[in-house]
């Protein structure tokens, strides 16, 4: 498989970008979710750790990849779609963008405001370029809660409207982006 | 007798911490007890916001020299409020019931021109221990400039109880820097 995009179909380098973050951004929303509820201690507080350097991790992979899609061709939509759903698809794919980057840089704001310097899965500590203010983690904090759940209604419209186009229009926009699938090989 | 032969050694007792000749006014506002300690490998700084010092000292007479410094514990100050409210609790500062920390000079000797060292008692969550600060003072128009910095073993004041005595999340040891401005009181 072809590691560019073609018009018709990913490339498979896109395609391990789309992968990898699927797997880490829906393990983070669920991940995220259960060490915010857990009661203040050692294991909360070891665990806070791996979700921002995973946080961090999407940052990077999500840079790399938005410099890599906007060097390549898309594969372009069937026609049989209408302008409204274009532009829906479009505007979703840009919103899940902006959505994931917005997870990790406010997560991040979050950590830098509130003082709590933390190493990258043990390893070297983070820079931390933002001075504590106990002000500015309020909003990071809020901006971080609300684009979750705005990355959550995203995923379900995504998904759905994947589900959809395979087993209901029954065209090729799920299996283009599937490992091995595209049209090139079919 | 019974009941004031204990009651007097106890004023006796008191008195020599009494006894100093307060001759420097300390500017709050550009004195500083500031903290460093260590979260999961990062160093984290912080500091006690209220504290008040009756400070007497000449250079010249360092045995009628000393200071008698009172910490809020109740100010600890990381720049988040989650975590100040925890350092308040009873397994950190206690401070419900040990609302001061204390720290009392009982010597200042000199080391070379400018620097010192001062050996004081100091008493954090109830528990007492003999500390060596060295120190250097600069003294120019009637202002002194005091700076100072010493490294505290938490665990010897209990600071750290249960799950947090362990040192893999809070480190051992914390730093502590002193910095007093003061004005000489005619």
């Amino acid at each position: 498989m072809a590691l560019r995009n073609t018009k018709d179909s990913w490339g498979s380098l896109a395609k391990t970008f789309h992968w990898v973050i699927a797997v880490l951004v829906i393990g983070m929303i669920g991940f995220g979710l259960y060490v915010h509820e857990l009661p203040r201690g050692p294991i909360k507080a070891e665990l806070m750790i791996y979700h921002k350097s995973t946080g961090i991790l999407i940052l990077a992979l999500m840079s790399a990849r938005l410099v890599w899609r906007l060097l390549n061709p898309v594969p372009v939509l069937p026609p049989a779609l209408k302008g409204w759903e274009k532009a829906v698809a479009a505007a979703t794919h840009w919103l899940l963008y902006g959505v994931v980057f917005l997870m990790p840089i406010s997560g991040y704001v979050m950590t830098a405001a509130a003082n709590v310097p933390f190493r990258f899965f043990q390893t070297f500590t983070v820079p931390l370029i933002i001075a504590p203010s106990r002000e500015l983690f309020g909003t990071a904090h809020d901006i971080h809660e609300f684009t979750s759940r705005v990355l959550i209604a995203l995923l379900v419209l995504h998904i759905g409207a994947a589900l959809r186009h395979h087993f209901l229009l029954k065209d090729d926009i799920l299996r283009r982006m599937l490992p091995g699938g595209g049209k090139e090989h079919s | 007798m019974r009941q004031i032969l204990p009651a007097m050694t106890l004023l006796a007792l008191l008195l020599p911490a009494c006894a100093l000749a307060a001759n420097w006014a300390v500017r709050p506002k550009e004195s500083e007890i500031a903290l460093e300690f260590s979260y999961l490998g990062t160093p984290v700084k912080a500091k006690f916001g209220k504290f008040t010092a009756a400070i007497a000292f000449d250079p010249a007479d360092l045995a009628h020299s000393g200071a008698h410094v009172r910490i809020d514990t109740g100010s600890f100050d990381s720049a988040n409020d989650d975590r100040d409210e925890f350092a308040r609790e009873e397994v950190w500062f206690a401070v419900a019931r040990f609302p001061e920390a204390r720290f009392l000079t009982k010597s200042i000797r000199l080391v070379s021109p400018g620097r010192y060292e001062a050996s004081a008692e100091l008493t954090i969550r109830g528990a007492t221990k003999n500390v060596i600060l060295p120190f250097t003072v600069s003294i120019a128009e009637g202002v002194a400039r005091m700076d100072g910095a010493l490294t505290l073993l938490r665990a010897d004041f209990g600071v750290g109880q249960g799950e947090w005595a362990s040192t893999k999340e809070v480190g051992a040891a914390v730093g502590v820097s002193v910095k007093v401005v003061a004005d000489r009181i005619p």
